[in-house]
């Protein structure tokens, strides 16, 4: 089987966000960076059933401009075989969604494939779209936010299930097919030392977006951000101490007279 | 051991600037920062999900679960070389990783500590290709855990007077151990532990006991742990003494060349300095994160806390103790990743350093906190059980103190060929009389030396100057107490005490100023602003400090200080 993962480089949560001085974009200078968290479900799944079947390709690409290497080096460093980095002008998290799908299906279309596997979203922009694009672009079915995913004994089709609001749905497709991972399809391994140290001397290869020959209207922006900007401090909550009656009537003082909603 | 280059430090005992130690400011390979970040990363996620500081400390246990994950992705092998099985990554990323070990659990500190930087590193350092290939693959993925044991109940800081004997067998084939150790990290979890024991060596036709370091592995009969101390802090740290009853190993056990154990203990424990600092500016960061999020959100008398200037007074303070400690481990740490020079003296004051400032930014972090700051619910009191020990274990901060003004005293002796006869005949006077006379002629002979710190921008020409005056009048202080007092210095702990201090206290500021100036060039002088202002700051206080040290080494209070001491002992 040949699975294709398409990994992105976000900030890290821990991380403090400062906005650039035009308020278009964020102050990316101080920041570290990881692998988005839903990704590492869709990397940890591809590595399972690998396990399972065994004759497993498994290939990562990424988009961005070089720190986007990272990535990379961290699933070679889990074990995957091939590892792609599109090389861009601009760090992936100022990349459109729309644009990013391009690049990453004209890429794909050159590979053979029988599963490609994305996050649901990256948690930067949570545009959420990248993995169902790409799919649109390369006319495969997909599944998005799966939960569970069973590969079929011929490898020629797929059972995955996903929450739906109160209830689960299971879309049973064949393949090859796109599908996007949710929280809570696997619990991700961490790399081992024999990893790290075979990771090492595994190449990445490098392919210049420009080599991807996009036409001219599919590299314009069909999106301008118009201002960021962080959200408000949240004022430190309140305690309201003593005997329940007095309490109740103190907080119902300060809803009026403080917060104003009552 | 081959002729390494002076270290910076003892350089600045002779008014010299060895400035190609830290400028250009030593970068870290691109290459390992990533396999870095990958075990870090990993790192945080496991201690996350797995080592939970506060149960461990509770139960005085560290799970076997944390000892395997860490095992098995890399954090036990980050220094072995990589034909044995491990990463083979600089003293630079060892140092990253026990900084992010110190602010998640000071038990999980000490034992990695304990294991990689000095329970192996002997072998690591000073092992033949067969021990090395033998001991370190199991030790790097964790299978095997390690120990160095060199401290006995009377030998602690006179580590030279361990009584634990090696006897060479009647057939000449293996060594039989005799003897017992004290206060020993990991002992009783360890399949391998470092021993150093008196062996009888022959110098020059005559019979002397030498220290010579031995591998013992716990297979072997004769070995007795006793019981687990019970500890003020690390409690998740194993503690044990264990005794030696003719413990017999094959003579290929020894390790390094018989005779020469003190100095591989003395080697091996730079290492383990390093590592330690490390981890002291991790807790120290981990404690100002918390300290600064409670200020925000406490208040009192309609105020945040951190709007009160006595509580800005202590969160300052704790940045600038963890500047200065990030400065001086950073450019120590690459300094002994050059392995052309000595860094004995660079480690010793990033020990000493590191575990008082932890001492106070632990302190400060406490009082910060309030009532809170004394409660076994939060983490506080715990950082501060485990903070304590970083000043008396491997080597307290009094030796080390003496060792680095003595030690930078002597090696210019040692430098000096001319003196080389009277060091053998009366080794400490010969020295001191000698560098009088010749420090005015050996300037410059042996370091390659400027006063200025070349490329300086010019916010921090003004520091560099009087930093340079500073050195100058502390060499000329050195020259003038040596010339005074003589051989009678190595009793003069005071002195002692003040003329390391100063030498802590330069070494801190020239570090301070090379990271600011690699700052500046990183990334343009607006977004160093906190940078500057902590250079600023702490060179007021460190230059102050400096001035009166110098001013106390003949004029002090030392007699006053010796005889209300005496009375108290004399009653």
């Amino acid at each position: 089987m040949d699975i294709i993962l398409c990994l992105k480089e976000v900030p890290d949560t821990a991380s403090i966000i400062k906005l650039s001085p035009d308020k278009k974009s964020i102050n990316r200078q101080e920041l570290s960076f990881c692998m988005n968290p839903y990704d590492e479900y869709a990397l940890e799944e591809a590595l399972r059933i690998r396990d399972k079947f065994g004759d497993t390709k498994i290939t990562a690409v990424t988009l961005g401009d070089s720190g986007a290497e990272q990535v990379l080096r961290t699933a070679l460093s889990l074990g995957i075989d091939k590892a792609v980095h599109i090389l861009t002008d601009k760090p992936s998290g100022e990349l459109e969604a729309f644009f990013s799908s391009l690049c990453l299906s004209k890429f794909i279309s050159t590979l053979k494939y029988d599963l490609i596997f994305c996050g649901k979203q990256a948690v930067d922009d949570d545009s959420s779209s990248v993995g169902a694009m790409i799919a649109q672009i390369l006319n495969i079915p997909q599944v998005t936010a799966i939960t569970k995913l069973q590969i079929k004994d011929d490898k020629k089709g797929f059972i995955s299930h996903k929450e739906i609001e109160g209830a689960e749905e299971v879309i049973e497709g064949t393949l090859p097919a796109l599908l996007t991972a949710q929280k809570g399809l696997n619990e991700p391994r961490l790399p081992s030392l024999m990893g790290i140290m075979q990771a090492k001397k595994k190449p990445i290869e490098k392919v210049d977006v420009k080599g991807l020959a996009l036409k001219e209207d599919e590299i314009i922006s069909k999106l301008e951000i118009v201002s960021m900007e962080l959200p408000k401090d949240r004022k430190p909550g309140k305690v309201i101490n003593g005997e329940p009656e007095v309490a109740v009537k103190e907080l119902i003082k300060i809803l009026k007279d403080d917060a104003k909603v009552l | 051991m081959a002729d390494k280059k002076l270290g910076f430090v003892k350089g600045l005992f002779f008014g010299e600037v060895n400035a190609g130690l830290l400028i250009p400011y030593p970068k870290e390979s691109e290459e390992e920062s990533q396999t870095v970040k990958i075990i870090l990363d990993s790192l945080k996620k496991f201690a996350r999900e797995r080592i939970d500081a506060a149960r461990i400390d509770a139960e005085a246990k560290m799970p076997q679960e944390v000892i395997s994950g860490l095992g098995q992705f890399g954090i036990l092998g980050m220094a072995t070389p990589e034909e044995f099985g491990g990463l083979g990554l600089s003293q630079f990323a060892y140092a990253k990783m026990m900084e992010e070990l110190g602010k998640i659990c000071g038990s999980t500190a000490t034992f990695v500590g304990a294991h990689q930087s000095i329970g192996m590193k002997a072998i690591l350092l000073f092992g033949t290709e067969e021990q090395k290939k033998k001991y370190l693959p199991e030790l790097a993925t964790g299978d095997k855990i390690a120990a160095f044991a060199l401290t006995e109940p009377n030998a602690g800081s006179d580590a030279g007077s361990i009584q634990t004997t090696a006897t060479l067998s009647e057939d000449g084939s293996s060594f039989i151990l005799n003897g017992s150790k004290h206060f020993i990290t990991n002992a009783g979890i360890a399949s391998l532990l470092t021993v150093f024991a008196k062996q009888e060596i022959e110098i020059e036709g005559k019979k002397e006991k030498k220290i010579s370091a031995f591998i013992i592995t716990r297979d072997i009969p004769g070995i007795t742990m006793d019981r687990e101390e019970e500890k003020m802090g690390i409690r998740g740290s194993v503690t044990n003494g264990f005794r030696l009853e003719n413990v017999k190993i094959p003579k290929e056990n020894l390790l390094g060349e018989p005779g020469k154990g003190f100095k591989i203990a003395m080697e091996v424990l730079n290492y383990g300095r390093l590592g330690l600092a490390a981890g002291c500016l991790g807790a120290s960061r981990k404690l100002l994160e918390l300290s600064a999020d409670h200020a925000k959100q406490r208040e009192q008398f309609g105020k945040r806390l951190c709007d009160f200037e006595m509580i800005k007074h202590k969160l300052s303070d704790m940045e600038i103790d963890i500047f200065v400690m990030e400065s001086i481990v950073d450019l120590s740490v690459k300094t002994a990743d050059r392995k052309d020079t000595d860094f004995s003296i660079e480690a010793a004051i990033c020990k000493v350093f590191a575990s008082e400032a932890l001492w106070r930014v632990v302190n400060n972090a406490v009082q910060i906190n309030g009532g809170d700051g004394y409660m076994k619910e939060y983490p506080y009191e715990r950082f501060m059980r485990d903070a304590r020990i970083n000043m008396i274990f491997e080597g307290t901060n009094e030796i080390l103190r003496l060792f680095i003004s003595l030690d930078s005293i002597k090696s210019v002796g040692i430098e000096l060929k001319k003196l080389l006869d009277s060091l053998k005949r009366n080794p400490l006077a010969g020295v001191f009389k000698v560098i009088g006379v010749s420090l005015k002629k050996c300037k410059g002979k042996f370091c390659c030396c400027e006063a200025m710190l070349p490329g300086l921008d010019p916010a921090l020409k003004i520091y560099n100057k009087k930093a340079a005056v500073l050195t100058k009048k502390f060499s000329r202080c050195v020259e003038k107490a040596a010339m005074k007092y003589g051989r009678k210095i190595v009793e003069k702990e005071f002195m002692q005490e003040r003329l390391s201090d100063i030498a802590i206290n330069l070494y801190a500021v020239y570090c301070v100023i090379a990271r600011v100036q690699h700052l500046i060039e990183a990334k343009g002088k607006p977004a160093v602003e906190k940078g500057l202002n902590i250079l600023d700051a702490f060179f007021d206080r460190a230059s102050a400090r400096i001035e009166k040290d110098l001013n106390g080494i003949f004029k002090n209070k030392d007699k006053v200080l010796n005889a209300i001491s005496d009375k108290i002992i004399s009653g």
